[in-house]
């Protein structure tokens, strides 16, 4: 057998951990985001539930936490490896190329603060997690702003991140096929923007 | 043949050696019609002058055809990767900058070494590997309409363009580019080239490969040629995932 290059490996492994638990995490999440428009007692119900999960914390590290940790170590590797040129090549793919890399830091260091807020506040202060916490994040409205430009980012690398993936591994090669492909990939990633957003909205009513 | 005094201002970036500091100078000319850049730089090898009267060396540049078919004229015109000859000033307007690709060695002024191209072309095995001096009767058949869609891929004249556009390629990067990809995909498709298909996809998996395309798809915008060459790079992934148990099986 010959060896397989490890360029192969680590870039298809980036691959595979942001269409499969990233973003199967990215749907769960709206998804439970979206019990805070069937308001309180709803919300903390779905916390409660997921809290609950037979070893949650073990699927929170393999299946969430380290995924997301290659993706974008692995992630910040592609942007060194990059020069950006949309502005002397200004076309519309290109501008997706540099996006794809600017919401992906952003994604980062806003998931960083996310967790600060939430689990690290659990954990440093005893700051429960529900739905009255998230409401008093997002009445102050640096924060709101910070989340609603975040979860735009979010859902744009997520979108443009699976058309990548489609093409990337060949599921769609002629134009017409990409084009289609294309379209739902930015359905996809609108559908969960507006469940991400209405949340937000809610909570900061 | 000059037409009133409409004057063509050339901002060309020089460099005398590798070594060297690149330095811009101008060049003005009178207006013809049909100009190309080419004819504006053999305007300046008669005199070579720079805009404020100076005497300067002649700007060095390469061009072959004249028709848009060798690549080696290929250059950055007011900032974007095309080829001289076909870069009409009827098209760029009065003020014009030249520069070298930036993505290869620069050998003089205009003139960069593009043979990383070729090293590519060796590395996917862009050829049939058929060489015999015994006849070894006719070639297999193919359908008309695989020659037509072959040929597009065919008139790759290996310019350089794609490379030059692809914000993936640049010195922090060993990405191999859209045309080499493109050349394994036409050699895949080929009945004659099908024996060395699976060493072609092992090549574009190796480092710099075709896992460093990032889809920026600048380089199907930049093809003098048009050749769909993200069609091709979908089409070697695509190739790549369905054998990828057997890639590394020998």
């Amino acid at each position: 057998m010959t060896k397989i290059p490890l360029s192969f490996i680590l870039k298809r492994l980036h691959s595979i951990t942001g269409f499969l638990p990233i973003a199967a995490f990215l749907i769960e999440h709206m998804i439970s985001n979206f019990y805070i428009l069937r308001g309180p007692e709803a919300y903390n119900a779905r916390i409660e539930l997921l809290s609950n999960l037979p070893f949650v914390t073990f699927m929170e590290i393999g299946l969430i936490a380290l995924p997301i940790l290659y993706h974008a170590g692995y992630g910040f590797y592609i942007v060194l490896t990059g020069k950006d040129n949309a502005s002397w090549y200004p076309y519309r793919q290109n501008w997706f190329y540099s996006f794809q890399r600017w919401t992906g830091i952003l994604t980062f260091v806003y998931i960083l603060f996310h967790l600060y807020q939430t689990k690290g506040s659990e954990f440093l202060y005893g700051k429960e997690v529900n739905y009255a916490r998230m409401a008093e994040i997002m009445h102050v409205p640096g924060f709101l702003w910070f989340y609603l430009i975040s979860v735009t980012a979010v859902m744009f690398h997520f979108a443009n991140g699976l058309w990548g993936v489609l093409i990337g591994w060949g599921a769609v090669t002629a134009p017409a096929g990409r084009r289609i492909a294309g379209w739902i990939c930015g359905l996809a990633g609108l559908t969960l923007y507006v469940m991400g957003v209405s949340a937000l909205l809610t909570l900061a009513k | 043949m000059t037409t009133g005094n409409r004057i063509i201002k050339l901002k060309v970036k020089r460099q005398e050696c590798p070594q060297a500091k690149p330095r811009w100078e101008e060049f003005h000319m009178p207006y013809r019609p049909y100009m190309n850049i080419v004819i504006c730089l053999r305007e300046i090898q008669k005199d070579p002058r720079t805009s404020d009267g100076k005497l300067t060396t002649p700007v060095v540049w390469e061009c072959g055809c004249l028709e848009e078919v060798c690549g080696v004229c290929t250059m950055l015109v007011n900032g974007k990767v095309r080829q001289a000859c076909s870069a009409l000033v009827d098209e760029l307007g009065d003020e014009i900058t030249l520069e070298p690709m930036t993505k290869f060695p620069i050998v003089r002024d205009l003139v960069v070494d593009r043979s990383r191209l070729f090293a590519s072309l060796k590395r996917v095995r862009a050829w049939i590997p058929f060489n015999s001096a015994k006849d070894i009767g006719p070639g297999p058949h193919i359908t008309p309409q695989q020659q037509q869609k072959d040929y597009v891929l065919s008139t790759c004249f290996s310019c350089g363009s794609c490379l030059e556009a692809c914000p993936q390629v640049n010195e922090r990067s060993n990405f191999i580019g859209a045309m080499p990809v493109n050349q394994a995909r036409l050699f895949n498709d080929h009945p004659l080239g099908k024996p060395d298909a699976v060493k072609r996809l092992r090549a574009l998996v190796e480092d710099g490969g075709i896992e460093d395309c990032g889809n920026a798809q600048n380089c199907v915008r930049s093809c003098p040629k048009h050749i769909p060459l993200v069609d091709s790079l979908a089409e070697m992934n695509r190739q790549i995932t369905r054998s990828l148990f057997r890639l590394f099986h020998d």
